[in-house]
């Protein structure tokens, strides 16, 4: 398969599964776009010691990651220089914008709350809810995107709910 | 009244749809691999760029050295040069 096939092949599902790690359009372009260079670079280095499709995943994982990481880095910076006075008071940092064109408007509120939810949950719970609950996978497939076996990313999905149902909890008897 | 605690969250996650990536992301990914290209120097240019800067400080270093095993007495030089003073004006 050339660079081309593999990119026609998978651009919708890597579109969407940085997606739900980044939910805002631009930054999924971005990283998406970042995925398959490094897919083009890496494409010679390819050792078939896992599928395509699943070696694009983790790239796609991977960068997802790591953006939000950059992201938090640069707020966290921009908290302190903030701290420290900037000359015109502006913020050096991006607010975060819940910009999810899969979600129905009806439910854009909910969907920004419980995303805030799953955002704050640790990397590998992460991945394991988004692939299982979002993108479908079985725990099969998840566990070899994952370098796991399906006993742990099944441990790791019951985490995740029992992580976000306490969170949510919590949240509602603030509100109250 | 309805116990919304036992209710699973994750399930509302079911209700997002696919999207399409965009059509000119083809585009643009091409547009990021030729920048990248014109960025990237090859490993042989930068080593031969290592080398000569390298070979630079070598030549400095060993002139500096010579200088030093040759420093000569001031006064020597003086005569040696036909530099020396011998009328009152100064």
């Amino acid at each position: 398969m050339n660079f081309e096939e593999i990119y026609h092949a998978s651009k919708d599902q890597i579109f969407n599964l940085v997606l739900q790690y980044l939910q805002n359009i631009e930054d999924t372009e971005e990283v998406t776009q970042d995925v398959f260079v490094t897919v083009h670079e890496q494409l010679d280095n390819f050792q078939n010691k896992s599928t395509i499709s699943t070696w694009i995943y983790r790239i796609a994982i991977n960068k997802s990651l790591d953006f939000i990481k950059a992201k938090k880095a640069k707020k966290r910076f921009g908290f302190i220089t903030s701290i420290f006075g900037d000359r015109d008071g502006e913020l050096k940092y991006d607010q975060p914008n819940f910009d999810h064109p899969g979600v129905l408007m009806e439910q854009k509120e909910q969907m920004e709350l419980l995303f805030s939810h799953i955002n704050a949950l640790p990397d590998t719970q992460k991945t394991a809810l988004i692939l299982h609950k979002i993108e479908g996978k079985s725990q099969q497939e998840i566990a070899d995107i994952m370098n796991s076996t399906p006993k742990a990313v099944e441990s790791l999905v019951q985490r995740a709910k029992t992580n976000l149902k306490k969170k949510i909890t919590k949240k509602r008897r603030i509100l109250r | 009244m309805k116990n919304t605690n036992n209710i699973d969250p994750t399930n509302r996650l079911a209700s997002i749809q696919k999207v399409h990536a965009p059509e000119y992301m083809l585009t643009r990914i091409y547009a990021k691999i030729d920048s990248l290209k014109e960025i990237k120097v090859k490993p042989s240019t930068a080593w031969s760029m290592i080398g000569g800067v390298a070979m630079v400080i070598i030549i400095n270093v060993a002139i500096l050295f010579q200088n030093n095993s040759t420093i000569q007495s001031e006064s020597t030089i003086i005569s040696e040069m036909g530099m020396e003073i011998n009328n009152s004006i100064y």
